[in-house]
């Protein structure tokens, strides 16, 4: 657990320092929700819009994730350390999460400006959703970042990944997002259970595949 | 060599069973022929995909490159055999239900899954020979994915026909089922062929690499 808080408190003030990640997260989000609302969408078919912001923009964040790990072969001095690389992907994921979530507040809010999104009645259960969602994909974004982290081209290959293999995550968020802001809201089980079974096996497999996947 | 020569012989035999002996199907006339390249195809690339992963999970257990040629011919083969379906399925379709494609629980995983494995083909060519280890894991999450994304494409509505094979009672007569069967087995056939092909030239450019480096 010290591990998993060290890891993270490491991440969050590299990023408070050099301040690369979110606003280029942010923009990014910014400027897919903007475009769909100038072409005309409207509404509970928001949510795909939302979701399609937090996936892209979040594949963009965790390529830098590892990328800073591996500018200078930091990545090494991590796996030395006499620590369970399970915790150590435990902390960056929960590093990713918090970049991820703000991003999505903040597209939440977008949403609601540019797209008429109705999040009002329902904020608790929807806060719920983007926070599951959310973590769902950072479990499987932070798992082939570490993956992907000393190939060549990684910055291209991890958005081509990412995007169709998160699509059972993002189907079920953005079916679950729709449903709640629903006139009348519709029940998530479904949806919640699918997206705590992909939250769940991608950070058990992240936790065993991290010092496999690293390890070259 | 062996299944070169056999796949040779089943395939074309497969073709002509299919376009001239199976009896015509009662309601949807001659399009549903299409069937026995259809499902034969799905059954070899749902094969080769698992053979991948298998061989995955071995390499990067025991770090044999082996496993790694192994893996990596089979999802190439296993990709062609996901296209053939991904190109029949519509021109079945188009006859049948009136329509090109339908986002249905099985065309929406088979499509995505064909997405995952373009990915991996893309970290494969990209990568080269370092990036054995991350394609091995991609393929690990690409394979467990599979029945998370078909969960997910079941929560929208389902209008592709149940399986009709695989099952206890066959909802087919005898004529068409041993014919699709005879096909299945050709397929898998040429997949072997495909297959052992694939892992032979990897393994001789590997050698050949080898003998490079050495000098």
């Amino acid at each position: 657990m010290r591990t998993l808080l060290a890891v993270m408190r490491k991440d969050l003030t590299i990023e408070g320092r050099s301040r690369d990640l979110i606003p280029a997260m942010t923009l990014l989000a910014l400027l897919l929700l903007a475009l769909s609302g100038s072409a005309g969408i409207r509404g509970a078919s928001g949510a795909i819009v939302i979701w399609i912001a937090v996936v892209v923009s979040a594949a963009i964040g965790l390529t830098r994730s590892f990328g800073q790990e591996t500018d200078q072969e930091q990545i090494y001095g991590l796996r030395m350390a006499p620590v369970d690389p399970g915790w150590i992907f435990l902390g960056k994921s929960a590093a990713n999460f918090l970049l991820v979530v703000a991003v999505e507040l903040i597209s939440l809010g977008a949403a609601v400006v540019f797209l008429d999104f109705p999040a009002g009645g329902q904020i608790a259960p929807l806060a719920g959703v983007l926070f599951l969602g959310g973590a769902a994909v950072v479990s499987l974004g932070t798992l082939l970042g570490a993956v992907l982290a000393i190939t060549r081209l990684r910055e291209a290959l991890l958005p081509l990944l990412l995007l169709p293999l998160s699509a059972p995550a993002v189907m079920a968020a953005s079916g679950a997002t729709a449903k709640l802001v629903g006139t009348p809201p519709e029940p998530v089980t479904s949806e919640v259970a699918l997206l705590c079974a992909f939250l769940t096996l991608f950070t058990a497999l992240g936790m065993v595949l991290f010092e496999y996947a690293v390890e070259d | 060599m062996l299944w070169i020569v056999l796949s040779a012989i089943a395939l074309p035999a497969g073709i002509v069973l299919a376009l001239f002996i199976a009896p015509v199907e009662a309601f949807q006339g001659d399009p549903y022929r299409i069937l026995y390249i259809h499902v034969p195809s799905v059954v070899a690339a749902y094969v080769a995909f698992t053979v991948t992963c298998v061989a995955s999970v071995l390499y990067l257990w025991r770090r044999a490159p082996q496993y790694d040629r192994l893996a990596a011919s089979s999802a190439e083969v296993g990709q062609v055999f996901l296209t053939l379906v991904l190109l029949t399925g519509p021109i079945w379709g188009r006859p049948v239900w009136g329509a090109w494609w339908t986002w249905d629980a099985r065309l929406t995983t088979a499509l995505i899954l064909w997405f995952i494995f373009a990915g991996y083909l893309m970290l494969r060519a990209w990568a080269g020979p370092a990036g054995a280890a991350a394609s091995a894991a991609v393929a690990v999450i690409g394979f467990l994915d599979i029945p998370l994304i078909h969960w997910s494409a079941v929560l929208l509505r389902t209008l592709h026909p149940r399986p009709a094979v695989f099952r206890p009672d066959p909802a087919m007569p005898g004529s068409m089922l041993a014919i699709l069967i005879f096909n299945m087995a050709a397929f898998l056939l040429t997949y072997l062929a495909l297959l052992t092909v694939r892992v032979r030239q990897e393994a001789e450019r590997a050698r050949l690499r080898a003998a490079q480096e050495t000098g």
